[in-house]
């Protein structure tokens, strides 16, 4: 531990320094008698008071969690000698807060004395965390010095986005060769009953409806959906976001949400999901399926972060296989930032089937008065001629508020394309 | 504590030395709520100063031949500095254990007493030194003796550690003091 002199130690220095040099110049005992007591409880402080030992580990009970839930820190203390005050700080990092157990915390230990201390320590925030930074800061009874030491025992946390409530996905236009929950456009061999047409030579026997034959005097065949996947890439727009003050639920807490959600319910689906982070540094995951895909995504989106770059950045910068030939491009985004806003336009016009969730940022921003008022009002217009800009383009977007469900953000997109395919020749 | 002692610093001030002794005593006052207030540890040196600065201005106007209340002005000073120190580190962040504060103010109460002890030690030693007589010559024999004593202590132990002094070898004179001592034991 490293020893500092404590606040009192240059004030009784002091005044016992000024007490005796006021006996000298006025010749006055009375005043020698004045400072001794501040000179022997220096004197006292730095010769009789032993350098603390003390041991300090912690340990979490789990290293994986969903945002909200509580992880309970155990720090155990050895002291080899005996400490009238020792403060403990464990330093909490960002997306973890205490919510049971004093922290910072001062104690007392006897020599040899153990004791364990519990902290409840509450998952406010996606992300992959560091705990384990302990400041120790110890005292004699005197206390003329001040012992300080900082203890690292690391602890590795990831914190996984709660998911957003989905029931329905939105459906790819375009379906792949594998296997998958999808109903198909094709017709080959399924369970999804599409159509009917006139027997031909090679037609399996099985497939004969044997009603619709009859009724018609030739033979009739059934034809069927087969049941396919998709390449759905989650396209993460980490430019930019809108945080309210204080506001732990700003634009990118609420994206990344969304994507991990959306990965994981696809790759249920057996899709292939992959993801691109779109931002001041780039960060992409190639499409594939399965669980080990999961943990890949959840992993990619926990990195995820706001990193400012004046760079501009357009699809030429991501790899060509991370964004397969009729894929679904789902965009989270905020829609903030003209580098992603033309990158979207781009793919769409590359041909990619593009659906935007908007996570508004509208409520995080306070309208205020007079011309602040005009300036909101006018900023609204502008994203309201955005957005409209984006469905001429064929691009389906969905406003999703903090006050909803994804699913009625999704539900947007899904009407939009409905219409869109309705209205098409 | 602090409003205290400047009062009892103005009551046994004379009336020359009451104004300046209570002025001072005032200003020591105000920087010391100020400095909690705030709060500023470095301040609560100038109010010490400035209450010290108050017995002093007594101890110059009034002259006393010598002031026997200074062990308590003393004690009471440390008791301040002490105590306004406390009540900084008290409005932390930190959350100490139950009992904390009481157990520190008991260390402060036992300071604060060794204070009060040592400053009327030094006084009548003063004092001693002053009136002279038969007092400083029973102390000086007092002293002489104790001297001898310890002296005689000291040999007694010597003598009783002489087989060992083999243990002294092993310390290690090189200059072979050791084998000479175990001769001669």
């Amino acid at each position: 531990m490293t020893p500092s002199a404590s606040p009192r130690l240059a004030s009784y220095v002091g005044l016992a320094a000024l007490g005796l040099i006021a006996a000298l110049a006025l010749r006055r005992a009375e005043l020698v008698v004045i400072a001794a007591p501040f000179a022997l409880i220096v004197a006292a402080g730095l010769l009789l008071e032993p350098r603390p030992a003390i041991g300090a580990w912690l340990s979490v009970d789990r290293h994986r969690a969903l945002e909200g839930d509580e992880i309970v820190a155990t720090l155990e203390l050895n002291a080899g000698t005996a400490i009238d005050l020792l403060e403990i700080h464990l330093l909490i990092p960002r997306g973890l807060a205490v919510s049971a157990g004093a922290n910072p915390c001062a104690i007392r230990l006897s020599a040899g004395e153990e004791q364990t201390l519990e902290m409840t320590l509450r998952c406010d925030r996606w992300g992959t965390v560091e705990l384990g930074r302990i400041q120790l800061r110890a005292r004699g009874r005197i206390g003329m010095l001040v012992w300080e030491s900082a203890v690292r025992h690391p602890h590795r946390i990831q914190i996984y986005p709660r998911p957003e409530l989905v029931r329905n996905l939105v459906a790819p236009l375009q379906t792949q060769q594998a296997a998958g929950d999808l109903i198909a456009r094709l017709r080959a061999d399924g369970l999804e009953f599409a159509d009917t047409r006139d027997f031909v030579s090679g037609d399996e026997l099985r497939s004969v409806n044997w009603r619709a034959s009859a009724r018609r005097g030739t033979l009739i065949v059934n034809e069927r959906h087969p049941d396919r996947n998709a390449d759905v890439v989650l396209f993460l727009d980490s430019f930019a976001e809108a945080r309210a003050d204080d506001d732990a639920n700003g634009t990118l807490e609420r994206a990344v949400r969304a994507a991990a959600t959306l990965g994981a319910i696809h790759l249920q689906r057996r899709d292939r999901v992959g993801l691109v982070t779109f931002g001041g540094v780039l960060r992409w995951l190639e499409p594939g399926a399965g669980l080990v895909q999961r943990y890949r995504l959840i992993d990619a989106l926990l990195e995820t972060d706001v990193e400012f770059s004046y760079a501009w950045k357009g699809l030429s910068i991501i790899p060509a296989r991370t964004l397969p030939p009729q894929s679904l491009v789902i965009a989270v985004t905020p829609l903030l930032d003209e580098r992603s806003i033309a990158a979207l336009l781009d793919l769409r016009a590359r041909g990619h089937d593009v659906a935007v969730v908007e996570v508004a940022p509208e409520d995080l921003v306070d309208a205020g008065t007079g011309t602040d008022a005009l300036a909101y009002r006018l900023w609204l217009l502008r994203r309201a001629g955005l957005r409209a800009r984006f469905e001429r383009s064929g691009i389906a977007v969905a406003r999703w508020t903090d006050q909803l469900p994804l699913d009625a953000g999704l539900e947007g997109v899904r009407a939009y394309r409905r219409a869109a395919r309705l209205s098409r020749p | 504590m602090a409003a205290a002692l400047a009062l009892y610093l103005t009551r046994i001030a004379t009336s020359d030395a009451s104004l300046p002794a209570g002025a001072l005593g005032a200003l020591a006052m105000l920087i010391l709520v100020v400095s909690l207030a705030v709060p500023v540890r470095a301040l609560i040196t100038v109010t010490l100063a400035l209450l010290g600065a108050s017995y002093a201005t007594i101890l110059v106007i009034d002259n006393p031949t010598l002031d026997l209340r200074a062990a308590v002005v003393g004690a009471a000073l440390l008791a301040t500095g002490e105590l306004a120190h406390l009540a900084i580190e008290a409005r932390s962040a930190v959350v100490d254990e139950a009992g904390t504060t009481a157990r520190r103010v008991g260390s402060v109460a036992i300071m604060v007493l060794a204070a009060l002890v040592v400053g009327g030690g030094l006084i009548a030693l003063v004092d001693l030194a002053r009136t002279g007589g038969l007092a400083i010559e029973a102390l000086g024999v007092a002293a002489a003796v104790g001297a001898v004593g310890l002296l005689a202590l000291a040999t007694r132990d010597a003598r009783a550690t002489g087989p060992g002094v083999k243990g002294g070898q092993a310390l290690g004179s090189e200059e072979g003091a050791g084998p000479a001592e175990t001769d001669g034991g």
